[in-house]
């Protein structure tokens, strides 16, 4: 049988960590799926993702930048799943057929055109895209964490959202704006 | 700035501002008119990415059931626009009654409710045990493990177990209800048996389930929360609970 017991004000800040983990696990999922289009892959990374976060729970320091810091490492570790695993390319026609009708009822079916246009963007346009609107990130820090230059940023959300004009019949402009990438890694 | 920058700029960022930008837009309407439609396509784009994520998933009604249910109600409902004082008075009263009768209704479902869950003491741990076991299948081949891997993963929460006979089959840290447990799968007689040490998650008495193909126990380790033991197969859970609680030990922490 088990019989010492850890000391009581770690296993607070431990509860009040856990706890922290948990209430913002809805976001951090919600930012996964968007990332792997797909909810079971979303549902992994994000579960790797709080093992990563809890080991290093002493790194943070600011309670205030934990969602930040989460989101983060929700996204290495959904980079790091790619890198390792080599996973399967996911199909976009069956995500879109199987997703269409949870999608619609996700909030307002309006919306359906516009979440089956965002899992259609290519990920280097929608990665960026989710961290910024989603995530909060600025241009400087999606390029920070992306390797990416700033002008690259800027240009792949340019696009991101320009594609996604279409979709409300408004007028899309050419790919051939001032392209900012020639200098970008 | 010309037009071409002011769309790049504000492409990919349709929030951002500066005096550049700021000075060409009060210059140059269409570039005005891009800039408010690019603002409402992000509040558009906010919207979607907020995805309910209990719908994701799901098998969920096709829209066409849904809307075939809607239309076989009727479309309006007609109300007379100037409505007798009696009418009023006993619609009034109708109302105030349904009400009275709604508001116990839903107290006598929170009762109910509330009685099934005092009956059923660790249900939803032993649901959350099963789904997690669920969500971490066992690798295809089965082939043991090294005994340290089992130890790793006990010593990451300060804990030994003595050698309880047959081979390790799973063993790995998991974050389960907010905090990290050992998990583990031994093979015992033939079958895989799964095993949570929940120090945080306290039973008073065994709690055995059987759900989703599981059938297991949760059993006490007083004063130390307890330990969930499941398997597929037909095996005694409480003796195994028994048995591994008796071979489970507290590290002290360095």
């Amino acid at each position: 049988m088990i019989r010492t017991r850890p000391d009581e004000s770690g296993e607070r800040l431990e509860d009040d960590f856990g706890q922290l983990l948990e209430s913002l696990r809805p976001d951090l999922v919600r930012f996964a799926y968007w990332l792997a289009r797909d909810r079971s892959i979303a549902e992994d990374v994000v579960q790797e993702a709080m093992l990563r976060a809890w080991r290093a729970r002493l790194e943070l320091k600011d309670a205030a930048a934990a969602r930040h810091w989460l989101l983060t490492i929700v996204r290495r570790e959904h980079a790091r799943l790619y890198e390792r695993k080599r996973l399967v390319t996911v199909d976009l026609s069956d995500v879109i057929a199987r997703e269409d009708a949870a999608l619609a009822r996700a909030g307002d079916g309006e919306l359906l055109d516009l979440r089956a246009a965002i899992l259609r963007l290519p990920d280097e346009y929608r990665e960026p895209l989710v961290m910024q609107v989603l995530g909060g990130y600025s241009t400087a820090e999606i390029a920070k964490e992306m390797n990416l230059s700033t002008p690259a940023v800027l240009t792949r959300l340019f696009r991101a959202r320009n594609r996604l004009r279409a979709i409300y019949g408004l007028t899309v402009d050419a790919d051939s704006e001032p392209n900012p990438e020639a200098n970008a890694p | 700035m010309n037009c071409n920058e002011v769309h790049l700029a504000i492409g990919a960022e349709p929030a951002a501002t500066s005096p550049d930008l700021e000075a060409h837009l009060r210059e140059c309407a269409a570039c005005a008119e891009y800039r408010r439609e690019m603002l409402e396509l992000d509040a558009q784009i906010h919207r979607a990415l907020k995805i309910d994520l209990s719908a994701v998933g799901e098998n969920v009604p096709h829209a066409d059931a849904a809307r075939s249910e809607s239309s076989a109600r009727p479309a309006v409902r007609l109300i007379s626009s100037t409505p007798s004082p009696l009418l009023e008075k006993s619609s009034w009263a109708a109302s105030l009654k349904r009400q009275w009768a709604l508001a116990a209704s839903v107290l006598f479902a929170i009762g109910v409710a509330l009685v099934l869950w005092a009956a059923l003491p660790g249900h939803t741990l032993a649901a959350d045990v099963v789904q997690h076991v669920i969500a971490e299948p066992l690798p295809a081949d089965e082939k043991p493990l090294q005994p340290e891997a089992l130890a790793a993963v006990l010593q990451n929460a300060h804990l030994r177990l003595d050698p309880i006979g047959g081979d390790v089959l799973f063993a790995q840290t998991c974050f389960f209800r907010g905090r990290l447990v050992p998990h583990f799968v031994v093979r015992s007689g033939g079958a895989a048996v799964t095993v949570l040490v929940l120090s945080r998650e306290s039973v008073s008495a065994p709690v055995h389930f059987d759900e989703s193909g599981y059938s297991g126990v949760l059993f006490p380790n007083p004063g130390h929360g307890s330990i969930a033991v499941l398997s597929r197969a037909q095996v005694d859970s409480e003796q195994e609970a028994r048995h591994i609680l008796s071979a489970l030990h507290a590290q002290p922490e360095a």
